[in-house]
């Protein structure tokens, strides 16, 4: 049976514990102090590297963005073991939104700039209820939809605008596509994604 | 130079620069409500406080889970921590035409 998947208009708050088939988006989500902040490690950071791929069955590669991934940190320290700004912007995420992962699977950076195409891809298997993955806008203000697809006819069907300061939770299993911006500017965001619990939100 | 210290410092640096007495000059300007010419400035400094206080707590847990032996150090930890943006960044948006002189129409 075919389900409609739906994308909501969400403030911090809502309830996450289903995420099954959503897609929420929540804009105006960091004050401009902590955007401008963590925007600044984010460019600054050392650990850029052209090594987010995805490569099809026959090793080529589908495709290749900038990348900077914390999941071994994670896993050596936790938390904690993250870069003391990103620790702070994701502790922030967790609160507003009432949430934490508890087993992410991947924590970093992607970054796009003209040209660079994500491909069509998922996160999760289909129906893994315990499963979130964030993206967290913060890069400069240009384009670059997120292109979400129908599971079984691979049908577009609907997409989410690339916007600064705008955090975007979405059941991965939906095959999701970033678009490169079409500008010379870059477009940063960051990913976590895992197995998540619900706690209860703090505006 | 602790780090605790250091992100006084951080914090301290900001708040003096923009000519106020202290944290609680800070909070009384920007709290909920205020008229305040400088209400706004004052909220981007909190924000930032929020942010240096947040990066300390992550960053002094990283520490304490971290082999005695593969301490960084002092500095290092320091570089990892929020620095400030430009004092003008905090200041943006303040009504500055109301300090303009009078225009000699004469």
């Amino acid at each position: 049976m075919l389900r409609a998947m739906s994308v909501e208009i969400a403030k911090p708050g809502v309830d996450l514990s289903t995420v099954v088939d959503r897609v929420f988006v929540f804009d105006d989500f960091f004050s401009d102090t902590q955007l401008l902040l963590v925007e600044q490690w984010a460019l600054n950071t050392p650990h850029w590297m052209l090594t987010n791929s995805v490569y099809d069955n026959l090793g080529h590669a589908r495709h290749r963005i900038w990348g900077a991934s914390y999941i071994q940190a994670w896993q050596q320290k936790g938390w904690p073991g993250l870069p003391p700004v990103l620790f702070s912007t994701l502790a922030t995420v967790f609160r507003k939104l009432g949430i934490v992962l508890v087993r992410p699977e991947y924590i970093g950076l992607n970054g796009q700039a003209r040209g660079q195409d994500a491909s069509v891809h998922v996160d999760c298997a289909r129906e893994a209820r315990n499963q979130i993955s964030l993206l967290i806008y913060i890069g400069e203000n240009t384009d670059g939809d997120l292109l979400l697809y129908d599971r079984d006819d691979e049908r577009l069907t609907d997409r989410v605008c690339y916007r600064p300061n705008r955090v975007v939770a979405l059941d991965g299993s939906i095959p999701h596509q970033a678009r490169a911006p079409s500008d010379e500017r870059f477009r940063m965001s960051i990913i976590v994604r895992g197995t998540y619990e619900c706690r209860s939100a703090t505006q | 130079m602790d780090l605790r210290a250091f992100a006084q410092g951080l914090i301290g640096s900001v708040v003096t620069q923009l000519e106020y007495d202290g944290l609680l000059d800070v909070l009384i300007t920007g709290r909920d409500g205020s008229t305040d010419l400088y209400a706004d400035e004052a909220r981007r400094v909190l924000s930032y406080v929020d942010a240096v206080w947040n990066a300390f707590y992550g960053l002094a847990a990283q520490v304490g889970r971290t082999a005695s032996t593969e301490l960084k150090t002092v500095k290092e930890y320091a570089r990892m921590m929020p620095f400030p943006p430009p004092l003008e960044y905090f200041s943006s948006g303040l009504h500055s035409g109301l300090f303009d002189a009078a225009r000699d129409e004469r």
